[in-house]
């Protein structure tokens, strides 16, 4: 039988793909390029190789989480997120293998590690691995050390750019492969791309949305420690976004912020004159959502996400919220209640008592209208509870859909172990991987 | 389905550093 063919957003996540592939190995590919220094030991060419790799694997780390179109509208935003994080610790691990494999092959080379004796280039290279230290301890022990998430994004703001300058600064210091014309030319266009995404994303973006602020009309507070934070737009219409994204939301003066956070629409897409954001109290930022008066201004950037049912049409969907992954679900229900869509859904939405299940009362009145079966799963049930309890698992699974599971389109969004449960049940139950979209809750 | 594709770029993306170090740097010193 032959595969039916791509999706266009499969298309646009290669090209991307291939793109992004091109150019983090560009300055490997340059190093074979004649006229070339005179060569030295098997070890310091396999160490500068590595340096060369690792660098251009950092320094393309802005690219995924700069929200270019590319990749925002193709890429799960946690997806990007977490690949960000992945490449950004291979680049470590290979651009720190350059100093330790120079320091085991030609221990004399240790003497540059003398801040009063060593050259420049070399000075600015151990400062540039403080910089990276410092970044890498903060990003993934930030909550532990207790950072406040804006204090941290500056910091990584700052770090970043610093450490970046250092090295181009030592690469360009020692000038053996950086004498290469094509070389400097990579590294100068790698820059100006770095100084163009920071603009679009730290200049030209806010200046947009500074014209279409929204204001606070309504802070509901909701079941599971949640509150729902409903905006009007302020002299315009509202953005208009597919049910299952988010935006990053700006309580500010000013749109040029680093104090956005990302949050997930939960009112329907087909309202238009207001937009509802459910936001769990659980953050720094979060927990001053209850404080919000009428009339604050706020500003959105956004819709961002593949989390939608518009680029997954199906026959039947099957929906997994986990926690505060009923957001995104309940703007997609909604938005389906709204549009009088009776495609057969079924919703399995998990929590850890039946009283946290935000929109618990909503659900069960949206299912007289839609072709909706709900399946409440509490993980902690009340003495004599009745109905699934536990963590979402193949059986359970198994249990409730019908005989057109393969068929349907899965939906799931909850914290990363659910994810990972729901990947492997619907994998054993022959639902195909193209099938399942999911959103890291932390994203909703 | 587009965690896979990013998961599948990570990978070939460093073993594909990896070996073209290791080429250049034989490549260079033979």
């Amino acid at each position: 039988m032959p595969r039916p063919p791509l999706p266009p957003y499969m298309w646009k996540a290669r090209l991307g793909g291939v793109l992004y592939a091109t150019a983090l190995l560009a300055p490997l590919l340059i190093m074979f390029v004649p006229p070339y220094p005179a060569p030295t030991t098997f070890w310091r060419e396999f160490s500068v190789a590595l340096g060369f790799a690792g660098m251009a694997m950092m320094a393309m780390q802005f690219i995924p989480t700069a929200r270019l179109p590319l990749f925002r509208d193709v890429y799960p935003s946690d997806t990007l997120y977490k690949h960000h994080r992945q490449v950004a610790m291979a680049g470590f691990l290979l651009a720190i293998a350059h100093p330790i494999i120079l320091f085991i092959s030609t221990p004399s080379m240790l003497s540059l590690l003398n801040p009063v004796t060593a050259p420049w280039r070399a000075r600015a290279a151990v400062a540039g691995v403080i910089c990276l230290l410092i970044v890498m301890v903060t990003s993934i022990w930030r909550t532990a050390l207790k950072i406040p998430y804006h204090v941290w994004r500056w910091l990584h703001v700052v770090l970043t750019a610093s450490l970046a300058a250092l090295f181009l600064f030592h690469m360009l210091g020692v000038n053996r492969y950086m004498a290469h014309p094509l070389m400097r030319a990579y590294w100068f266009t790698m820059m100006a791309i770095w100084a163009l995404a920071v603009l679009y994303a730290r200049v030209w973006r806010p200046m947009r949305i500074r014209h279409v602020p929204y204001r606070v009309v309504e802070v509901r507070p909701e079941r599971g420690n949640t509150y729902t934070l409903a905006l009007e737009p302020d002299g315009h219409t509202a953005h208009h976004f597919l049910a299952g994204q988010f935006a990053w939301i700006a309580v500010d003066k000013s749109p040029f912020t680093l104090r956005d956070n990302p949050f997930s629409f939960s009112s329907s897409a087909a309202q238009t004159d207001r937009v509802e954001f459910a936001i769990g109290a659980v953050g720094d930022f979060t927990k001053t959502v209850p404080e919000l008066t009428p009339g604050t201004r706020v500003f959105l950037d956004g819709p961002f996400g593949t989390f939608d049912l518009e680029q997954h049409r199906g026959r039947g969907y099957v929906f997994l919220a986990g926690g505060s992954g009923i957001v995104p679900i309940m703007s997609i229900l909604r938005t389906m209640a709204d549009r009088h869509d009776q495609t057969p859904a079924i919703l399995f939405h998990a929590t850890q008592t039946r009283e946290d299940a935000t929109f618990a009362e909503e659900i069960d009145l949206l299912a007289d209208h839609l072709n909706l079966t709900v399946i409440p799963v509490v993980a902690n049930p009340a003495e004599g509870y009745v109905g699934e309890t536990g963590f979402v698992d193949a059986d359970m699974l198994d249990r409730h859909l019908p005989a057109d599971r393969a068929q349907r389109q899965y939906f799931v969004c909850g914290p990363p172990p659910m994810i990972d449960a729901v990947v492997a049940a619907t994998t054993k139950l022959g639902v195909p991987r193209d099938h399942l979209h999911s959103e890291h809750y932390l994203m909703a | 389905m587009q965690d896979l594709i990013a998961r599948r770029i990570l990978v070939s993306i460093t073993a594909a550093m990896l070996v073209l170090s290791l080429v250049f740097a034989i490549w260079r010193v033979s």
